[in-house]
């Protein structure tokens, strides 16, 4: 590679690297739920070699119920290690691979196109709104994308050689690992490889052996997830998000039975509508609206917000598309084909999963929306053919991209905490560590999950606050007496977690008559007197979310 | 000029399709779609045909859907004239695609406006041109299609409450620049007609709704074919399909199949492409499976089960109350919880002619809503509680029965005619509700 191109990728590199790194205590402004799960379960590994419930280096993470994939959770071993329970070790892991997945990005692209573009992709990886803004939270869907290409590109590596050994090894090796990590990958994966082999079938024809050593070896290393698949604890995300069980489909099927008249009772038709839902859904991955307008949710309902692309890339985007269907420019055959399996297969997962324009389960998919706006780029750029205008063009497509990075960076730091911030369970930490230094003066400590500015509607887990903002040894925790209280109990020292019960009885036995208790929780639930409020809990963006209290 | 004649003179096929699309447009139609759309009422009820028929009252909307077809075959066979296969099975999939099926059996501007742009188009690519005809019918295409206009979005107020809260935390933060910057009257239009463009423009609106999912696969196929074709009326289809989408920025933000009439001939055509591609043992296999699907399902779905009415309700409860309210003479009052503006069609199907003095009584407005209406009061249940007002007999929804037996100490009548209301006489309002 040219020095100019090596220069220029060190230069996006680096800007990948700020853009992830940068504030990452602060921004995001609270820890989400996933977060200090994953952040207390690692230290927990670290200090025991046990989760939360005490199992020994789990496959899958009991946690809150949700039985969380393993790899991130054992990534975040090491970040806690180094700098201590804190939000920087929890969210490095991530902001990490985030900011390697731009350089894979990079040889990815270059393998299936050229420098040029392979440039153009990364830069507009390196600063996408889509990947920074999940790559700065804990989310293991961006490491799961790292390992998929990674995957795939040593896949092609070892493809295009003959003695691939390695490649294809470390290509198994990487897909299996991604399929670990997120959920969607479980789906995207198989129909992937699947396709990889058809595609590339003579090429591993010539490689019989090690290619089949190499997928033998990718089978064994999956082997323990698939019997974990069998299990009920591996099968619980599947069934709790599969579309079928989504409100909003089960509102049109109980809706079809509306209006049934006698004539038409042959075509009650279910299939059709569960059909044509999922089709829906599906093609909602591709919507130009999704995609440029408003998919990353980063203002309030029905302010400016911004899509998974930035608004100065659907010219170049549509361009791009367009060319890498229907002509032979710089993407040819097999490439071509492997480019369009992966985004169709992309929103695959997605569009199976409840909730309707997902961008974490859809962001397999980021590399060819990439590409294609970088194509779109590269190919209008070879068209001009005067220098001067050359620079022009370069200079006024990076300014508006400037423009467009600043409007994200304004929406994320500023906007976003504003409007979203009691959605990543802002105010816990806060409750947590004035709960933590008050629990001394109290008998007990009673702490209510639910929460919400418009009402009680969101369940929290503030247990998981008060061990990973109180550092509580891991050991201590798994060997508190009242553990075993209730099956599946997270109580421990003095501090309760459970509904409070504010109610005015003739018997006078509710918690609004205990006395040297501390009751942490909303106002929903804590309708007290303003002598007995003795500290409020705000959001990022003032309001009151909770509130402790005592009875006087 | 060339005559259509000429273009229809021995087609067999065509003529099959023609009558198969005006068997679909005209069977049933007086009872499907069940009821009538405000629309339709109120145009009925100023119009008051022969009989006062539902049939008569959408019969344009279905002759002008049997047009369409055939100047779909015709516009296609001009832009390509050698390829009558391409044309045969363009006008098939109008002949049944829900859309149009759906247009043709109700009272819609949008089915005029498609007949006449397709008339225009006609006239257009017409070998002797005429370009003054093909006008007139454009401009009549743009004003049916215009009644469906909304620019309530470049007006919009309460986006300057938006503007203005983004530009409130931006200068909390210290960045009052940035946020005047970022957020002002020219980003939200900018981004206000991209959204309208975009949301009309999704596939996932497009394939399911107007198009349906049994087009899906063969659109992708025909647009394969399509694009690389360097035939210069592809790039003609190509502009007009974009007019036709760009157009939609002129009606709601939200996606309307109604709003891309315009779109659906090159869509057609696209799709259709794809299909004369084919073998024709495959494409009769293929026609099959859109006839199940498009026909059977999604017009079962959208209009005996009314999926597709969301914008414009058809209540076919208020047919009941019509029938039930024929000849009387009595004081009625109807709720108006599960019909909100049942008068024009009462009045159509009573016969209420649509005269000075009917309108005067009925407190008919500028809207089409109607309160009264001779001697039957509409309105909710609120109005009739807080006025304690008397009437002979009161005709009163599911939703309001409940407060209405509290409230009330009535005789409940028994009619076969009413399934959906409850209907009451000899009431009084009970003493301790005073």
């Amino acid at each position: 590679m040219e020095r100019k191109k090596l220069l220029i990728l060190i230069v996006i590199l680096g800007m990948g690297f700020v853009l992830r790194f940068i504030k990452l205590s602060q921004f995001p402004v609270s820890m989400r739920m996933d977060e200090v799960a994953i952040g207390y379960n690692a230290y927990s590994l670290l200090k025991t070699g046990k989760d939360e419930w005490g199992f020994n280096f789990p496959l899958i993470f009991r946690s809150i119920g949700d039985y969380k994939p393993p790899i991130l959770v054992y990534l975040t071993v090491p970040t806690i290690a180094i700098f201590g329970l804190n939000e920087f070790a929890v969210r490095a892991p991530a902001a990490l691979a985030g900011s390697l997945t731009v350089l894979a990005v990079f040889f990815l692209v270059r393998r299936l196109t050229n420098d040029n573009i392979s440039l153009v992709t990364s830069l507009l990886l390196a600063v996408s709104p889509w990947h920074i803004k999940f790559s700065r939270s804990s989310y293991e869907a961006i490491l799961a994308l790292l390992f998929v290409i990674l995957g795939v590109y040593f896949f092609l590596k070892g493809v295009s050689k003959l003695s691939g050994k390695v490649y294809f090894y470390l290509s198994f090796f990487f897909l299996a690992l991604s399929m670990y990590t997120y959920h969607s990958e479980r789906v995207f994966i198989p129909f992937l490889v699947f396709g990889l082999i058809i595609l590339y079938r003579k090429e591993l024809i010539k490689n019989k052996i090690t290619f089949i050593k190499s997928a033998l070896w990718g089978i064994l290393i999956l082997l323990p997830l698939i019997f974990l698949l069998f299990r009920p604890e591996g099968q619980l995300r599947a069934k709790n998000t599969f579309f079928i069980g989504d409100l909003e489909l089960q509102k049109i099927l109980y809706k079809s039975t509306d209006y049934e008249v006698n004539p038409y009772a042959l075509m009650r038709s279910n299939t059709y509508v569960t059909l044509k839902f999922w089709l829906k859904r599906y093609l909602g991955y591709f919507d130009s609206d999704f995609i440029f307008i408003d998919a990353m949710n980063m203002t309030r309902e029905g302010a400016a917000d911004i899509g998974i692309l930035y608004l100065v890339e659907p010219p170049f985007f549509i361009l791009g598309a367009f060319l890498a269907a229907f002509t032979s420019y710089n993407l040819l055959g097999k490439i071509k084909k492997l480019v369009f399996l992966w985004l169709f297969l992309g929103p695959l997962a997605a569009s199976l999963a409840n909730n309707a324009y997902h961008p974490l389960r859809a962001l397999t998919i980021i590399p060819i929306y990439q590409l294609f706006t970088a194509y779109g780029f590269v190919f209008f750029f070879s068209k001009i053919r005067n220098h001067l205008f050359k620079k022009i063009y370069l200079g006024l497509s990076l300014s508006f991209l400037f423009f467009n990075v600043l409007y994200f960076l304004e929406l994320y730091f500023i906007h976003y905490p504003n409007a979203h911030s009691e959605y990543d369970m802002d105010g816990w930490k806060k409750a947590a560590l004035f709960g933590l230094k008050e629990a001394q003066k109290y008998e007990q400590v009673v702490v209510d999950p639910t929460f919400g500015t418009q009402g009680p509607y969101t369940v929290g887990t503030p247990y998981l606050y008060f061990l990973f903002y109180g550092q509580i040894d891991p050991k201590e925790y798994l060997e508190d007496s009242r553990r075993k209280e209730l099956p599946w109990s997270t109580n421990f020292r003095n501090f309760t977690f459970r509904a409070i019960d504010w109610r005015e009885t003739p018997e006078k036995d509710t918690d609004k008559y205990k006395k040297n208790i501390l009751f942490i929780g909303s106002e929903w639930v804590l309708p007290a007197h303003e002598n007995q409020i003795i500290k409020r809990f705000y959001l990022y963006n003032g309001k009151e979310i909770l509130r402790a209290v005592e009875v006087k | 000029m060339h005559l259509p004649v000429r273009y229809l003179k021995n087609q067999k096929l065509l003529l099959s399709i023609l009558s198969i699309g005006l068997l679909v447009r005209l069977i049933y139609l007086d009872k499907i779609p069940e009821g009538l759309s405000i629309k339709e009422a109120q145009l009925g009820w100023r119009v008051q045909n022969i009989h006062n028929s539902i049939f008569l009252l959408r019969l344009p909307s279905a002759l002008f859907g049997l047009f369409s077809i055939a100047l779909v075959y015709l516009v296609t066979i001009q832009l390509f004239p050698r390829q009558k296969r391409l044309a045969l099975i363009t006008s098939f999939l109008i002949c049944f695609s829900p859309w149009n099926v759906y247009l043709s059996r109700e009272l819609s501007e949008e089915i005029f406006a498609f007949v006449f742009l397709l008339a225009a188009a006609f006239f257009i690519f017409n070998k002797n041109p005429r370009p003054i005809v093909a006008s007139l019918f454009f401009i009549l295409s743009i004003l049916f299609y215009a009644i469906g206009w909304d620019f309530n979005y470049l007006t919009d107020t309460s986006k300057l409450g938006e503007i203005n809260l983004l530009r409130g935390e931006s200068s909390q933060a210290g960045l009052s620049f940035a946020g005047r910057l970022f957020f002002n009257k020219f980003s939200f239009l900018v981004t206000g007609v991209l959204s309208h463009i975009f949301v009309n423009t999704s596939p996932s609106f497009i394939f399911t709704f107007p198009l349906l999912i049994s087009f899906f696969p063969i659109f992708l196929f025909g647009l394969f074919y399509f694009v690389r074709q360097k035939n210069p009326k592809f790039n003609l289809l190509f502009y007009w399909l974009i007019l036709g989408f760009v157009l939609s920025i002129f009606v709601k933000d939200t996606p309307d199949f109604k709003g891309i009439i315009f779109a659906y001939y090159p869509l057609t055509v696209i799709c259709a492409y794809g299909l004369a591609k084919i073998r024709p043992k495959v494409v009769l296999l293929i026609i099959s499976l859109v006839v199940v699907l498009n026909f059977f399902l999604e017009l079962n779905h959208a209009l005996v089960k009314g999926y597709w009415a969301d914008t414009n309700l058809w209540h076919p409860e208020t047919l009941e109350v019509a029938v039930y309210l024929v000849n009387s003479e009595k004081q009625v009052w109807l709720s108006d919880a599960l019909d909100p503006n049942p008068g024009p069609a009462i009045a159509f199907l009573n016969k209420i002619s649509f005269s000075l003095s009917n309108l005067a009584s009925s407190k008919m407005y500028l809207d089409g809503w109607v309160s009264v209406l001779g001697n039957l009061k509409i309105g909710n249940y609120e109005e009739l509680f807080h006025n304690k007002l008397l009437f002979e007999e009161y005709i009163v929804s599911k939703k309001d029965r409940e407060k209405f037996e509290k409230d009330m100490a009535c005789r409940k009548i028994e009619s076969n005619l009413i399934k959906n209301y409850f209907i009451y006489n000899d009431c009084q309002w009970k003493e301790k509700n005073y």
